[in-house]
């Protein structure tokens, strides 16, 4: 559509300029790993990742030496329906066995594969392995465990795991996590078909993944504890702030409120409404001031006026935005030089709406600002923010509290049972299935 | 960091390749790496269902099984039907009514109506010589009301006075008598966040519609919204029957597979896309560009839009001489940095860019990172003498230039031979048209 002269040059200019950077870095890459001690190389650490994620059945078959006689095992049972969630799929195994000469699996597959028989093609199986490396041994593992369980239970073991899984992606706990938490509860029980007991002991595994990280508040020691709010626009950052400095109010004293959304149009204003309604100080500038200057302010009035707790509204950020990650580590370098252990709490606000963008998001505040929790927002709302269970797994950050609605007492510790209950609520089901109708 | 669902579906396309044709039984084997990397981009799972049964459909009534390369007919299909989702061509949104055109902007709490509201009334009158007014009915939410003067001071239009206790129903005539009085030609209307259970809230929007009679209901969504996205958009949409749809936070690092449920959930074209916090950040929706996105033909367009924003003409070609006269010296590579900083983070630019996914994952790491900051460091210890030609930079202004940067004289030796080594190589690289593998891009994209 654009491909006129001027823009041809356009695009020239920014390639050899990032190709220039690219080149530079590429060197830069090379010299460090010549140095360096011999790690794992990123790429094999990426494949593993990507390899996680999928469901352990093609690459692994064409592997284990037991596989292709299992398979057939799967096929034989009577489910030639669902072929995409179970592809029936001849794997192609090293040793070009074609699939039509084993009497077993003739039967079922017959009409299927019968016009070219010899069509799977050998290449993939050999380089999948390679690449995969480590990962490999644990995932064949837990295959042939979910064969053991086909073969003794029949099919309706697959199912029940199936709609399980299927009910966290939709949860948004995500493909990796969702896989990860059947499959634990897999490996437990084995091949016991109790719809309740395979349900109730993923809900134990999530509960356990989830407490497990579970951590009392930072101890400020006397000083105001001081708790900066950060994560991306609309997440319910001002609201979260507002909710918890009328908790904080009543559980530790005096609150502080520092309006260091300095960016957002009436963002100041919004939350000087809130702490009117709160009754708690806040402290501010004007918009487009130093955010890191109001939440000095902030931190050095509680100390004088030996206030409870500082809460810190910053503006919503994309974790994307290299350089207003930098703004934000420069409000805790602040905040920390006048209150040495300060922000004694960091805390990501996410929106319960959220996908799996949401682990992006942790991981890159995670980076920049050590997060300690997890405010959930929104909650209310008819998603079950399954994706702080992926976080609380990778990252080891606590969720500590949720939102629920759009009123001050609209907040709540987090409970991990509860979560947990609500995650796998009967109406859900419903709820999710409207819109196809 | 993570894998998108362009590397995923790529990953399919070179296993696919690797074949020598496709059968029904690997086009299972294909389609259940599509239905995974759609599901880790958010897309609702019966949504995702419904698309992959579709393209199995599709491809299997066709003669794929038969054809000489099965894995381009594939990932035709797959494009294909990724592009009739999102709703093909790039849609307008119709003006061509009696005026004012009414707009009614609705959505979830924090998806960016306000935002978008503004950023649509600016888009009107700068691209469509409108003369639009702005009122916000938004009564709940603290200083939204202000939020949305604010923003239309900023971008000039003028926004109708209106306050928090009032009825929404009532701010609505009064916008519609005003329009009608003083002559605006399009009247948007902001709504407060809610959600598509709220019975009462809902029934708020019907009020408000029956008053209004809107031209077009817009759904704003965000691009990061999870599996939900499917319901809120069918909430909404049967509640209301949406016309259109905004999508905001796309310059986030989100797959945005919450466009794809939204279209398909509600069939309404997807009108904008909100690309940043300023308030011209916002452009016309392409779905065949992010459908290229999806299938791995990097986001060369977007890498365009991203460079006609920050170079000019003159600038561009300046620098591609220098590069051929080995004329780059240290001022413009800092110069570039800073450009290319501008424009995001170094992976998301590498990543939009064919084939340089991979090495995007890299360039992304934190140790990439802490070095880049350390050259940033050497380059700012440097004079600007210095800065024009590396040459002269002997033992004694090496040493200066790492006492000034904090950094050693090895660091300071290791930058210059590299920087030597960009220069001779982006040389050898223009000579042979570094251009030539983008253009290639191009024409996939186009």
């Amino acid at each position: 559509m654009s491909s006129n002269a001027f823009d041809v040059l356009v695009i020239i200019g920014a390639v050899v300029a990032i190709g220039a950077l690219l080149a530079f870095l590429m060197v830069l890459v090379r010299w460090h790993r010549r140095k360096s001690r011999p790690e794992l190389p990123p790429e094999t650490a990426e494949s593993f990742r990507g390899w996680v994620a999928k469901p352990p059945v093609p690459p692994p078959r064409a592997e284990a030496p037991g596989a292709p006689a299992a398979t057939e095992a799967e096929a034989v049972a009577p489910v030639p329906a669902p072929a995409i969630e179970k592809p029936a799929a001849p794997p192609p195994s090293p040793p070009p066995a074609p699939q039509a000469e084993t009497p077993v699996a003739s039967v079922p597959r017959a009409e299927e594969v019968a016009p070219e028989p010899p069509a799977v093609a050998a290449p993939e199986a050999p380089k999948a392995p390679v690449r995969l490396g480590l990962g490999l041994r644990k995932t064949r593992e837990s295959f042939l465990a979910r064969i053991r369980g086909v073969l003794r239970s029949g099919v309706k073991l697959n199912e029940i795991y199936e709609g399980l899984e299927e009910a966290l992606i939709g949860a948004d706990v995500g493909v990796e996590t969702s896989l990860k938490l059947t499959e634990a509860v897999r490996a437990r029980l084995k091949n016991d078909a109790r719809p309740e007991i395979i349900r109730d002991a993923l809900k134990d595994e999530i509960a356990a993944m989830l407490e497990k990280v579970e951590r009392p508040m930072a101890d400020p020691q006397g000083a105001p504890l001081v708790v900066m709010m950060v994560g991306v626009n609309g997440v319910g950052k001002t609201t979260s702030v507002a909710k918890l400095a009328a908790r904080f109010k009543r559980e530790r004293g005096p609150v502080i409120v520092a309006a260091a959304d300095t960016f957002r149009a009436a963002a100041i204003e919004q939350l000087e409404v809130w702490c009117k309604r709160v009754e708690v100080e806040i402290i501010k500038q004007k918009q487009g001031s130093d955010p890191a200057a109001v939440a000095f302010d902030a931190v050095r009035a509680a100390v004088a006026r030996k206030a409870g707790t500082v809460l810190i509204d910053t503006a919503g950020r994309l974790q994307t935005k290299v350089n207003l990650m930098e703004e934000l580590k420069k409000i805790g370098r602040v905040v920390g030089r006048e209150l040495p252990g300060a922000p004694h709490e960091t805390w990501l606000v996410l929106d319960a709406t959220t996908g799996q963008n949401a682990l992006s998001q942790a991981k890159i505040f995670n980076e920049a600002v050590k997060l300690s929790g997890v405010v959930l927002a929104k909650l209310d709302s008819t998603a079950k923010g399954g994706v702080v269970i992926g976080i609380a797994g990778q990252l080891g950050v606590p969720v500590r509290f949720v939102g629920l609605g759009e009123s001050i007492e609209d907040l709540r510790e987090f409970d991990a049972r509860e979560f947990v209950d609500a995650l796998f609520t009967p109406g859900e089901e419903a709820a999710s299935g409207s819109y196809a109708a | 960091m993570f894998d998108t669902l362009s590397d995923r579906l790529e990953g399919v396309f070179k296993k696919l390749r690797g074949h020598g044709r496709i059968t029904e039984n690997n086009i299972d084997d294909a389609l259940r790496e599509v239905r995974l990397a759609l599901l880790e981009a958010d897309v609702n799972i019966k949504v995702v269902r419904d698309f992959v049964e579709h393209v199995k459909r599709k491809a299997l009534g066709q003669e794929v099984l038969r054809s000489l390369t099965p894995e381009q007919h594939l990932i035709k299909f797959v494009a294909d039907e990724l592009r009739e989702v999102m709703g093909g061509a790039a849609r307008e949104i119709d003006l061509k009514v009696k005026p004012p055109v009414k707009i009614m902007v609705v959505g979830l709490q924090g998806s960016g109506k306000t935002t978008s509201a503004a950023k649509l009334a600016r888009w009107l009158r700068e691209n469509r010589k409108r003369h639009p007014m702005l009122v916000s009915t938004d009564v709940r939410r603290p200083a939204a009301m202000e939020q949305l003067r604010i923003l239309g001071a900023q971008v000039g239009v003028p926004v109708l006075d209106s306050h928090e206790n009032e009825d929404p129903i009532e701010i609505a005539s009064r916008a519609l008598a005003r329009a009608e009085t003083a002559g605006y030609d399009a009247v948007l209307i902001d709504t407060a966040g809610r959600l598509q259970i709220d019975e009462e809230l809902m029934e708020e929007l019907d009020r408000l519609k029956a008053v209004l009679r809107p031209h077009h209901i817009v759904f704003v969504a965000d691009a990061m919204t999870g599996q939900e996205a499917a319901n809120v958009a069918a909430g909404f949409h049967e509640r209301l029957g949406i016309s259109g749809v905004i999508l905001t936070k796309l310059d986030s690092d989100a797959r945005g597979g919450a466009a794809l449920s939204v279209r398909s959930v509600t069939g309404a074209p997807i009108l904008f896309a909100g690309v940043g916090e300023k308030l011209d950040a916002f452009e016309p929706f392409y779905p065949d560009r992010l459908a290229s996105r999806i299938l791995g033909m990097g986001d060369v367009l977007t890498l365009i839009e991203k460079a006609q924003a920050n170079y000019d003409q003159k600038q561009a070609r300046e620098l591609e001489r220098k590069f051929k006269k080995n004329e780059f010296t240290v001022t413009d590579f800092a110069e570039q940095l800073k450009t290319i900083r501008k424009m995001g983070s170094l992976g998301d630019l590498l990543g939009m860019i064919p084939g340089l996914k991979k090495v995007a994952g890299q360039v992304d790491s934190e140790e990439a990172r802490r070095e880049l900051k350390r050259i940033q460091a050497i380059i700012d210890s440097m004079t600007p003498q210095e800065r024009e030609n590396h040459l002269i930079l002997n033992g004694r202004r090496r040493a200066r230039i790492a006492t000034g940067s904090g950094t050693s004289v090895q660091d300071v030796n290791k930058f210059i031979k590299q920087f030597e080594q960009t220069r001779k190589m982006m040389k050898k690289l223009t000579r042979m048209g570094a251009g030539r593998a983008m253009m290639r891009g191009l024409h996939f994209g186009s």
